[in-house]
């Protein structure tokens, strides 16, 4: 009782107050900076755009190679991005979306036409990409 | 005593107090940054799949019928649009090792890059890969040694 009399605890006791709010402010904005990069959508799009592009130039016209790509589950399911908007390959770009932003593209130098699709398999998911013949997308 | 209390209680929400967090954020959030923005470098493996995809060409077809870079392009299998690229393919007599030929194409800089990093190390410039083969000249009946360098820089980027 005798600090609530007292001005100079009245003082304290808000100007304490203040401070563990402010600092419980601070901390949670630093969390939820660090949560939201932790994510790692930029490191997985420019992982797998390299990844795909590695598997294109080391295929032969005819190859079908299918990918795991489970960690695109995350992205799925927090309705970050659709499923159909995952992957783009053409122009002899691999572009990977994971996040709203527009994602990493990554050229391959192989002159092929590629398809690409995602597919479920149980509890898995895998990109089945098919390397065929033809130029710049165009199946002969 | 007591007064020197109550300037401590004041002194609590001074400015310092948010220098010292506006200095420990920007720490976090440019520890987090760097580590999260960091690049995966494939130029060297990228410069050894052309140079597997010049060797598996020239196995297939033979030196004889990729006699210019269009012909190398189109039996290849190379787009000839892509940029960050560089081949050369050097032709030798076996015997004489004299220089019959020489066919490249791309950026002849990502070769000097190349030469250079070899002095330096710079990461942006470009990886080569150097490969050596014999082919075997059925019309001239001889052997060829074929001496190929194949170079990289694609960097790849946001969009």
């Amino acid at each position: 009782m005798g600090l609530f009399k007292d001005k100079r605890g009245i003082d304290s006791l808000y100007s304490t107050i203040i401070f563990i709010i402010l600092n419980l402010m601070f901390f949670v904005a630093m969390f939820l900076v660090v949560s939201r990069v932790e994510s790692g959508a930029s490191l997985y799009e420019q992982a797998y755009a390299k990844q795909i592009v590695l598997l294109i130039d080391g295929a032969k016209p005819g190859t079908m190679v299918s990918l795991n790509v489970n960690d695109f589950n995350k992205f799925i399911e927090k309705k970050l991005i659709s499923e159909n908007e995952i992957i783009s390959i053409n122009a002899n770009k691999v572009n990977t979306r994971l996040s709203r932003g527009k994602g990493y593209s990554f050229e391959y130098f192989s002159d092929y036409a590629i398809d690409s699709s995602l597919r479920h398999d149980k509890e898995n998911l895998y990109l089945d990409i098919f390397v065929k013949e033809g130029e710049n997308g165009k199946v002969i | 005593m007591a007064k020197l209390y109550k300037k401590g209680d004041e002194k609590l929400l001074s400015i310092w107090m948010f220098i010292i967090w506006f200095i420990i954020a920007f720490a976090i959030v440019s520890g987090v940054w760097i580590f999260y923005s960091a690049k995966i470098d494939i130029k060297e493996l990228q410069a050894q799949a052309l140079n597997n995809r010049l060797s598996d060409c020239i196995a297939d077809k033979g030196i004889n019928n990729l006699d210019d870079k269009e012909k190398i392009f189109s039996e290849c299998r190379i787009n000839k649009n892509f940029n960050n690229f560089y081949f050369r393919i050097d032709i030798y007599d076996s015997i004489s090792s004299t220089k019959i030929k020489s066919i490249s194409a791309g950026d002849p800089d990502l070769e000097l890059q190349y030469n250079l990093r070899e002095k330096s190390s710079a990461e942006n410039f470009a990886r080569c890969l150097e490969n050596e083969i014999v082919v075997y000249d059925s019309g001239e009946n001889k052997n060829l040694i074929v001496k190929m360098i194949a170079c990289s820089n694609n960097a790849g980027g946001k969009v």
